[in-house]
């Protein structure tokens, strides 16, 4: 029981740790840099060429450190997204043909096609994936959203993402308190109680969340006095220099090249 | 004569798929100057009525006017005139900051200047620190969230004022807060429905006092100022 409280209490606290706003430096313009992070986390997925993904690292970089992003966290966000694409990679590198189609692919020993396609798979899921979660570490999620609300039609998306941040926290606190409020009264160590007591306090947190749910549905249809939910925040006040030029004209030229390679316009190796 | 704001004429409430009216044949109206406080026990109707008269639930028979007309025909438009304050506070935040939560109504009224200001006098009135518009609204104490929640409502200037258990789980100072902010909203001319079970609290302020009994509104006593 301890343990899972103990990593509940730790998402929360993760939770809250991303979801605050940061004092943002006026280095860059957020919404810049988190427009091409996210352009730069879809190219990155999407490529199989190596030379693209080795391309986008000075970007990555970049990004790193405009956003002046903890180290510390960020080697333990690289491990665990290092745990996450090795594990379902490893079997690439036992492939002829560096990926599995059916059975037959498979190999009893390692092969050199298989292991370059390995290290471009786990290259691909780091980099994307960092592409994604330096912005929201280096602005907080609030922040994130805030450098977006510019994009007027993403309105009633970026409303809902909002939502997430306000409720995520009280639903692991609601669940927290659940299971607090069992726990104190659990005299016996039998297990088959124990199980019972952490299913059904799953099982209330859904019905919890659902009333809250509805309540806040209510809540917020009472203070809507237009037709449209929409999502508006301050904006932050910046002045575009040579750092969101460059940044802008960077990617571009990143766009350009990673068209021409993935049509085989260009040949890079 | 006052003047006749907010009106629930022959109202009858069924929650779906039960058997029980919480609401049989109920009239109310809501008046300029004045405080109406509705008790009775758990479970009786009274949230249920505040969301009948805010146009959130629908009476199955029975109509709700604002200003004479069917509140029904006037939303969403009508909810400027309305302010709900839900009895759990958190229910009622789903702003990240504070600034934002403020701002939600107002937005949809106003120019963002305008809003900056409302905002400013709405934190006066309140006797908030400036600094609680950048605080996260899920790191305020209780007694601030509803100090937020009657922010968020009063930006906006409604002149019905809706209150659903205003001093449940409140610490005396904020409780003496928030009973003075309803005397100057009384002053000001807004209608003040106030729903709650514990009637001493508010023994000093009402003008009226309805006991919401078996869906029916069955007694009516006068104010102890009177």
């Amino acid at each position: 029981m301890r343990y899972t409280e103990k990593i509940l209490e730790e998402t929360s606290t993760i939770i809250e740790e991303i979801i605050t706003e940061k004092n943002f430096s006026t280095k860059v313009d957020p919404f810049i840099v988190t427009i091409v992070s996210i352009i730069m986390a879809f190219l990155v997925a999407f490529t199989s060429n190596y030379i693209m993904i080795l391309f986008s690292l000075p970007i990555l970089i970049t990004i790193f450190l405009l956003l002046s992003i903890n180290k510390s966290y960020f080697v333990k966000i690289l491990f665990i997204l290092l745990l996450l694409g090795t594990i379902p990679g490893i079997p690439i590198i036992f492939t002829s043909t560096g990926y599995i189609n059916d059975l037959n692919d498979l190999v009893l020993q390692p092969t050199s096609t298989g292991l370059e396609n390995f290290v471009v798979f786990v290259s691909r899921v780091i980099i994307s994936s960092l592409f994604f979660i330096l912005p929201i570490i280096g602005l907080g999620w609030y922040g994130f959203l805030k450098s977006l609300s510019i994009l007027k039609p993403l309105g009633v998306f970026l409303s809902i993402l909002s939502l997430v941040i306000v409720i995520l926290p009280r639903i692991i606190r609601n669940m927290l308190s659940i299971m607090f409020a069992r726990e104190a009264r659990i005299i016996s160590k039998n297990y088959r109680v124990l199980w019972r007591t952490i299913s059904s306090a799953i099982g209330d947190t859904i019905i919890v969340s659902h009333e809250y749910a509805g309540k806040l549905a209510k809540a917020i249809a009472a203070r809507t006095i237009t037709n449209t939910y929409f999502y508006e925040t301050n904006m932050w006040k910046h002045k575009y220099n040579y750092i969101d030029l460059t940044l802008i004209l960077v990617t571009i030229t990143y766009i350009t090249l990673y068209i021409l390679v993935e049509t085989s316009w260009l040949k890079l190796y | 004569m006052a003047k006749t704001l907010l009106e629930a004429k022959k109202i009858w409430y069924k929650y779906p798929r039960t058997d029980r009216w919480v609401l049989k044949d109920l009239d109310i109206a809501l008046e300029k100057h004045k405080i109406i406080l509705v008790t009775g026990p758990n479970g009786a109707g009274k949230t249920t009525l505040i969301l009948i008269l805010a146009g959130l639930l629908e009476p199955q028979k029975g109509k709700v006017l604002l200003h004479g007309e069917p509140l029904k025909e006037q939303l969403p438009g009508a909810r400027r005139y309305i302010g709900v304050l839900f009895q759990n506070p958190e229910t009622m935040l789903f702003n990240p900051i504070v600034y934002d939560e403020i701002a939600f109504a107002p937005r949809q009224l106003f120019d963002e200047e305008a809003v900056k200001k409302k905002i400013h006098i709405v934190l006066e009135q309140l006797g908030l620190n400036k600094e609680y518009l950048n605080k996260h609204t899920f790191k305020l104490s209780y007694g601030e969230k509803k100090l937020i929640a009657i922010a968020s409502i009063i930006s906006y200037d409604p002149e019905i004022l809706l209150l659903d258990e205003p001093l449940t789980n409140l610490s005396r100072k904020y409780k003496d807060k928030i009973l003075e902010l309803i005397r100057n909203w009384r002053e000001q001319g807004k209608a003040i429905l106030i729903a709650s079970h514990d009637v001493e609290e508010y023994t000093n302020i009402y003008d009226s006092c309805y006991i919401l009994k078996y869906g029916k509104l069955i007694e009516n006593r006068r104010s102890l100022q009177e």
